[in-house]
């Protein structure tokens, strides 16, 4: 059974009495531990179809099938419970919690799924927070972090409670293209070792490239769907 | 007359006075509370706007509404115990300044006017007395003011669309 399933889903926002179709019905399937990139134009609905696959928003029409649940047919309770166990998200303003250090954000999440002791906690956080190469900056706050910093503990904070899948939403677009190089290196460094799979969308080609599947979006539907190496 | 005896700034009344000055008290007391609680619900309403992007990534972490509104109602309880020190510390000066010194009313207004022709016991010097369980029950009943200012606008921060918390639209 695929990890993640769409089955001719089709999201339109209402705008006054004007109908603005973002999804017109996409079909796709996502196994586990795939390393998978989403990409087209602004306005293609890269963001709309991320949003649906974590349980954020739902669909107007179609099916939606994660890990063996169909979303749609959750409760708002179910789908929190679904976010907190199955899905992480990294986002292009990383969305770090400003008051918190680099470890607390990262705590923050795991202690959401409180299946660990503090000491296990820790040492789980600070390894992680090493995995991502930001060893000595645990009890920095965001402001006191460069963007690839913060969007580093935002890549820790998705991974710590050991999600299905990890969606990003344009996770390299406020960097520079070295530190966004940096980023997707430990993206990829982790689907390998820890085998999560991860969905991204992106503009940027240089990131673009690093996926092993491809997939265009264009006007709301799926218009090339390619395997890379 | 309705002043029976009045004396060195200690005076005993006929009873509707101190009725109507215990009613007064407390409509005053219930405009304070009022004030305080729209500041409170102010502050909560703006810290959720300023907060939306972070409201929308507890949502995202799996937190359910009522985690966020309890989030908000700590964070309420937080400022009623510093409000509450607050006030009670100002308190204290307050009426430390009205026990030593007291207030000279024969001072403020001079010998021209005797309010005592008109009623009013107000001559010589009027001073405080201590009365702590007043300050325990003012501080208690700021953080009870607090958490229940907070529930709604909590709620209302909590209720909100994730997607649109996120992406601040």
């Amino acid at each position: 059974m695929p990890l993640l399933e769409l089955k001719k889903v089709k999201k339109i926002y209402q705008q006054g009495k004007i109908e603005v179709p973002a999804l017109r019905g996409v079909d796709l399937t996502v196994e586990e531990g795939e390393f998978t990139t989403i990409f087209g134009p602004s306005g293609s609905g890269k963001t709309t179809l991320l949003n649906m696959i974590g349980c954020l928003d739902t669909p107007t029409e179609g099916e939606i099938n994660l890990n063996g649940n169909k979303i749609s047919d959750l409760s708002k309770k179910e789908l929190a419970m679904t976010r907190r166990y199955n899905i992480g998200f990294i986002f292009q303003s990383y969305n770090l919690i400003p008051v918190l250090t680099a470890f607390e954000n990262v705590e923050f999440a795991v202690r959401l799924i409180g299946n660990l002791s503090e000491k296990e906690m820790r040492e789980k956080v600070l390894n992680l927070l090493k995995e991502v190469g930001l060893k000595g900056k645990e009890n920095r706050r965001p402001g006191e972090l460069s963007g690839g910093e913060k969007q580093r503990v935002a890549i820790a904070r998705a991974l710590v409670k050991k999600p299905k899948i990890i969606l990003a939403d344009e996770p390299t677009a406020n960097l520079d293209s070295e530190t966004a190089q940096d980023v997707i290196q430990i993206m990829i460094k982790m689907n390998e070792e820890l085998g999560t799979t991860f969905i991204f969308s992106t503009h940027d080609p240089q990131v673009m490239e690093k996926a092993r599947r491809f997939i265009n979006l264009k006007d709301g539907m799926i218009s090339s769907d390619k395997r890379g190496k | 007359m309705p002043i029976e005896a009045y004396s060195g700034g200690v005076c005993s009344v006929s009873s509707p006075i101190v009725e109507i000055e215990m009613q007064a008290v407390g409509g005053i007391m219930s405009i304070v509370l009022l004030i305080g609680m729209v500041g409170i619900i102010n502050n909560i309403i703006l810290s959720a706007l300023e907060r939306k992007s972070e409201i929308g990534m507890m949502k995202a972490l799996g937190m359910r509404e009522w985690e966020i509104v309890f989030v908000f109602m700590v964070e309420a309880t937080g400022i009623g115990i510093f409000g509450g020190l607050a006030g009670c510390l100002l308190g204290f000066i307050g009426v430390s300044w009205l026990v030593n010194n007291g207030l000279n009313f024969t001072a403020i207004y001079g010998d021209w006017l005797d309010w005592a022709e008109y009623g009013v016991p107000l001559l010589d010097t009027i001073y405080g007395v201590w009365n702590y369980p007043t300050f325990s029950y003012v501080f208690f009943l700021g953080i009870f003011v607090a958490i229940v200012s907070s529930i709604i606008p909590a709620y209302w921060a909590a209720h909100k669309d994730p997607v649109e918390s996120i992406y601040r639209r």
